[in-house]
């Protein structure tokens, strides 16, 4: 199959249920062959952002574009997109072969193209001699590729999916992740998927839009939105992260100098400049944080989890709940109550906006 | 599991006692007395015989009303189906309260005696009539006209009563066509039409083949609709298994009781071949 890669981008698309606002106005460009991840909890309108690109939903202002060109108001059946829903949505009255080549004969593709495209598809999900089979007949896992098969057959600009995998169990969830990773760096489509698996959205998407309430949040590379996250909900939302309240003390080429427990520490600066005096909250990831004998600031071991291959240890900084994960064998000999130095590179600490 | 098949068991047994007794039975007895002789003073003379059958086989007069009978069984389905499905397809997608609404204005009229139901078309159709009148009045006839005792009258007699069950039962059955269905058509390419033709259309033939089945036993079994509007002269199969009680000849009532039951059989089954249910496969 050809590459085929088109951009989708929204110009101030928003969208009201009657008095509900499911998505304030979005300006957002997904770059043409990139897997782009819509993150949020339910309600956030990841789902309504789908919806507005496959044209199930009409914006009530701004534009969609796929390719350049202007969509809004168009229907959904006049976009060319695949998409894969939650359910999968197979035809049950139609064989796996017949549900796949339903997009072709709609774009009156000839016969016996329609086959060896059909075949080509379904030989591209590992499902070639599944031709003949209904989907009641399959598993679940083989109905997400069908699914996905029928999704790509007709090249289309974008492949939308919406919750692919959470009808999925954990382990074929986990297979699933790396084989649409892989379907799609093959075929180089546009790719937008919603989930509310922040797991999820880290494996596989090259960018991610994390979204609440609504709007958009934050937008970038999954290391960038991990590393840098710049506010508290996408700190706490992707990953777990400590949130610690400092005193801003000066602002110094990008980076915030700031109290934390007596100690003046540096975190990357948020978005939006903080002022001098002001109460800041600061991101740090458990991972991140050293325990030892020399060390930033002092904080007392309160208990720790053993986890196996990890311990979380829970700490007390001058009255500020915190907790570290170290590798089990780094752990040993920290006792209940016993004070200890804590450390961390100096990127880990970010001051966040919100 | 022993325990759990002998529970389920016990669950089955009221249905199946009361099917036994109250229907497989008297089937096998109404079987029996067809395959008897006709008597005037006793219910049968027990001199097993193939007459009954063989009269009605061999009869053109019969082949007539059999005929009929299809003929007018045929067009109700037909009818049903045809006016029936874009008013659940309607009703499918109205939200609870309209359908509720709607589906209870549909069954006002059933809440109608059927004697009162017939004389009220005898009203409309007969000579004395509003159509009659209606087409006087305008000109288009000269003479008072009667559409009484005739086709259309026992066809849109029975039609108006039949055609809630059809809207009923496909409502039903469209109802439980989860909507990403068509989504999922429409992502495809689809456009409506197209998407009612390969998606809504073949995933409701389940409910459309209950409707038509459900229609067919009603048509083939109605009988005070027919005798009043059909009349002495136009006359359905059903209308000899009363004659014949009637004049206590109950063997041949009881043969013509089961030729009726055998058309019913095969309108069934032509259903099924011309809507093929099966097809949908559980909902992937």
């Amino acid at each position: 199959m050809p590459e085929r890669a088109a951009d989708v981008r929204f110009e101030a698309t928003e969208k009201s249920f009657g008095p509900v606002h499911a998505l304030h106005p979005l300006s957002l460009t997904i770059e043409p062959g990139t897997l782009f991840a819509l993150l949020g909890p339910s309600g956030c309108g990841k789902t309504t952002t789908l919806r507005l690109v496959a044209g199930f939903e009409q914006p009530s202002a701004g534009q969609v574009f796929i390719a350049g060109k202007d969509v809004t108001g168009l229907p959904a059946y006049k976009r060319n997109f695949g998409m894969v829903f939650q359910s999968f949505a197979l035809f049950p009255h139609l064989t796996v072969g017949e549900n796949v080549a339903f997009g072709l004969q709609m774009r009156r593709v000839s016969r016996s193209e329609t086959a060896t495209r059909v075949q080509r598809a379904l030989d591209l999900v590992a499902l070639g001699r599944y031709a003949d089979r209904y989907p009641s007949e399959l598993s679940g896992g083989q109905q997400q590729r069908v699914a996905l098969a029928r999704a790509v057959v007709f090249e289309p600009d974008v492949l939308l999916l919406d919750e692919p995998l959470s009808a999925l169990d954990k382990m074929l969830r986990e297979q699933m992740q790396v084989e649409i990773r892989q379907l799609q760096q093959r075929l180089g489509m546009t790719t937008v998927f919603v989930t509310h698996d922040q797991e999820e959205a880290l494996t596989m998407a090259d960018r991610i839009a994390v979204m609440r309430d609504g709007r958009l949040l934050q937008a970038g590379a999954p290391r960038d939105i991990y590393e840098r996250p710049d506010s508290q909900f996408v700190a706490t939302f992707l990953g777990a992260s400590n949130i610690l309240t400092a005193t801003v003390e000066g602002i110094e080429d990008g980076t915030v100098v700031a109290a934390l427990a007596g100690q003046t520490v540096r975190a990357a600066a948020p978005p939006r400049q903080p002022e001098r005096g002001a109460e800041i909250a600061l991101a740090l990831r458990p991972e991140r944080i050293a325990i030892g004998e020399t060390g930033l600031v002092e904080a007392r071991v309160e208990d720790f989890i053993y986890r196996g291959a990890t311990v979380q240890v829970s700490l007390d900084l001058a009255g500020q709940p915190l907790n570290a994960t170290l590798p089990s064998d780094r752990a040993l000999g920290l006792k209940p109550g016993a004070q200890v130095r804590l450390s961390w590179p100096d990127d880990a600490l970010v001051a966040l906006s919100g | 599991m022993p325990s759990l098949r002998l529970s389920s068991l016990a669950l089955l047994a009221p249905p199946v006692l009361l099917l036994g007794v109250f229907f497989v039975m008297p089937l096998c007895y109404l079987l029996f007395v067809s395959f008897m002789t006709n008597s005037m003073g006793d219910l049968y003379e027990t001199v097993p015989t193939l007459a009954n059958y063989t009269e009605i086989v061999s009869d053109p007069f019969y082949h007539l009303i059999i005929e009929r009978t299809l003929l007018s069984t045929a067009v109700i389905l037909i009818a049903c189906f045809l006016i029936g499905y874009p008013v659940a397809l309607y009703a499918s997608r109205l939200e609870a309260r309209g359908r509720l609404l709607l589906l209870m204005a549909l069954m006002v009229p059933l809440m109608v005696s059927n004697v009162v139901r017939a004389y009220g078309w005898v009203a409309i159709l007969g000579r004395q009539g509003v159509v009659s009148g209606t087409l006087n009045t305008v000109g288009l006839v000269d003479r008072p006209m009667s559409f009484l005792y005739d086709f259309q009258a026992v066809t849109l007699g029975l039609l108006t009563i039949l055609l809630p069950f059809m809207v009923i039962t496909l409502t039903n059955s469209l109802m439980t066509i989860d909507e990403r269905y068509r989504e999922a058509a429409e992502a495809l390419g689809a456009g409506p039409w197209r998407t009612f033709l390969r998606v809504t259309l073949p995933m409701s033939s389940p409910g459309i083949a209950s409707g038509l089945m459900l229609v067919t036993f009603l048509t083939l079994s109605a009988y005070v609709t027919v005798a009043l509007l059909g009349g002495p002269r136009y006359k359905l199969l059903v209308s000899f298994v009363f004659d014949s009680v009637s004049s206590f000849r109950w063997p041949r009532a009881a043969a013509l009781s089961f030729v009726l039951l055998i058309l019913a059989l095969v309108v069934a089954a032509v259903i099924q071949i011309i809507v093929r249910p099966g097809r949908v496969k559980g909902r992937g």
